[in-house]
């Protein structure tokens, strides 16, 4: 059973960063427009990749090759 | 957490989210193509644009002119509002109401500041759009129906927040993001719905909180002008209401506004006997240069018959509040990628709200028996994964 601060550790975080990314763009533009989309993407990024069935997502991201362990194809 | 406890916060959860469910679906729906409504109204031609010409380059008609020439294509109505374009401010769109009532029967007819001409009258009354927009901010049902959204906004609130202390003991055993796809259906999406509620919570408290914010802006405004601007305006307390005839020219009100705040620019002009100005003024908002001081507004009242500023108070903390809601619940406000963005963690909301109430459906059509057996299995199964 892990402890809840472990439980929120991540959605905390995320949570800071989404507020990051709203509030940069409300204040000024240029690069701070910038900091809020890669705020705001990221967690849109991070659902959508644990979202995602493991055997898909595999297929997603690009595979290391290691000849000691070849990885299964799907 | 006791069980008796998780039940008490279960039960709320379920309920609070079920009564606003279906309105939060439709708000979300119908939300999606409003936030690319400046996008939509140039791709349907909506939008006005100024015609180049090289005569005009310099040329700027008087504000007095600008009005007239709005008013002469609707001489049954009266003009409520008028207010440069955001993009160009050589263009001004003159709003005409059936009276100075508030309403939401509008008629921007769009003027060329350079000379006066009349561009476009583009319709925002009728069409898809105009449905969506309806729709989303009082069901066509007004002040009442605005409210009600927003107590639907409320009731939205208490559910995520409850979500959140819920998320703790159905998350106790699984790490981040683990989403079980191999158990039954409604176990998958129990966990899909946990993390892609948690993942956009600050989004969705933000939007949650702002549109509940903005459905008390009628009532707000009004709350302003009986707190504020009375004791302001209590020299011209019994005098009737200025009509055109008897203004000094808008051109003259303009310049005097804008003289006491040499760094701002005009966001709208709202003139006598409406919502946001008083029998006896025009009132002149204006709005600063810097991103963040462009969405506050600073309102200068002007005496309608001597163009002297009788007013310039400061907002207050509501109206602050209710003006920065605007871009917090529209994401208009970082450019189009924010637009997508703000789209996409829609549609995900959409798939939190479409799961919240698949999970509510599935577990009444299941027998009690069949949940205790699935429930101890999981647990076998998460305490078999912690050795």
């Amino acid at each position: 059973m892990k402890p809840l601060h472990q439980v929120f550790a991540m959605p905390a975080l995320i949570a800071t960063i989404t507020a990051v990314g709203l509030l940069s763009a409300l204040v000024a533009d240029g690069v701070w427009d910038v900091l809020s989309w890669l705020a705001l993407g990221s967690a849109v990024g991070v659902a959508v990749w644990f979202a995602v069935p493991r055997s898909r997502r595999a297929a997603l991201a690009p595979r290391a090759h290691d000849p000691l362990n070849p990885t299964p194809s799907p | 957490m006791t069980p008796r406890t998780l039940r008490a916060w279960s039960w709320t959860h379920k309920w609070s989210s079920l009564v606003c469910t279906v309105f939060m679906l439709l708000l979300c729906l119908t939300g999606l193509p409003l936030i690319f409504s400046h996008e939509i109204a140039h791709l349907t031609g909506k939008a006005v644009e100024l015609p180049a010409d090289a005569a005009l380059v310099d040329a700027r008609a008087s504000l007095d002119a600008v009005v007239a020439a709005g008013q002469a294509r609707l001489p049954q109505r009266v003009v409520q509002f008028a207010s440069p374009d955001e993009e160009d401010p050589r263009l001004w769109y003159v709003t005409l109401t059936p009276s100075l009532e508030t309403t939401t029967d509008f008629r921007p007819i769009a003027v060329d500041g350079r000379n006066a001409q009349v561009l476009a009258e583009p319709r925002f009354d009728e069409g898809f759009m105009h449905w969506m927009t309806r729709l989303h901010i009082d069901l066509f049902a007004g002040l009442p129906g605005k409210l009600f959204l927003g107590l639907m906004g409320l009731l939205l609130l208490v559910a995520i927040v409850t979500g959140v202390v819920l998320y703790a003991p159905f998350m106790r055993k699984l790490a981040f993001g683990e989403v079980r796809h191999q158990r039954s259906t409604r176990v998958r999406w129990l966990d899909l719905h946990n993390l892609l509620g948690i993942v956009t919570l600050v989004w969705a408290l933000v939007v949650g909180a702002t549109g509940v914010i903005n459905t008390w802006a009628d009532l707000l405004v009004k709350y302003w002008q009986y707190s504020q601007l009375n004791s302001l305006l209590a020299p011209y307390q019994g005098q009737p209401l200025v009509g055109p005839a008897e203004r000094a020219p808008l051109q003259q009100g303009m310049a005097a506004a804008l003289a006491g705040h040499p760094e701002k620019q005009v966001a709208f002009i709202a003139f006598p006997g409406t919502a946001f100005s008083s029998p006896h003024h025009v009132t002149f908002f204006l709005r600063g240069n810097t991103p963040l001081t462009a969405k506050l507004l600073q309102p200068v009242l002007v005496d309608a018959r001597t163009a002297q500023v009788t007013a310039a108070p400061t907002l207050p903390w509501y109206l602050t509040a209710l003006l920065l809601s605007q871009p917090l619940h529209f994401g208009d406000y970082g450019g189009l990628p924010l637009k997508i963005i703000w789209a996409l963690l829609d549609v995900i909301t959409l798939v939190v709200l479409g799961s919240g109430l698949y999970l509510w459906w599935a577990r009444r059509r299941v027998a009690a028996p069949v949940l205790a057996r699935e429930d101890a299995v999981d647990d076998e199964l998460t305490s078999e994964a912690a050795t």
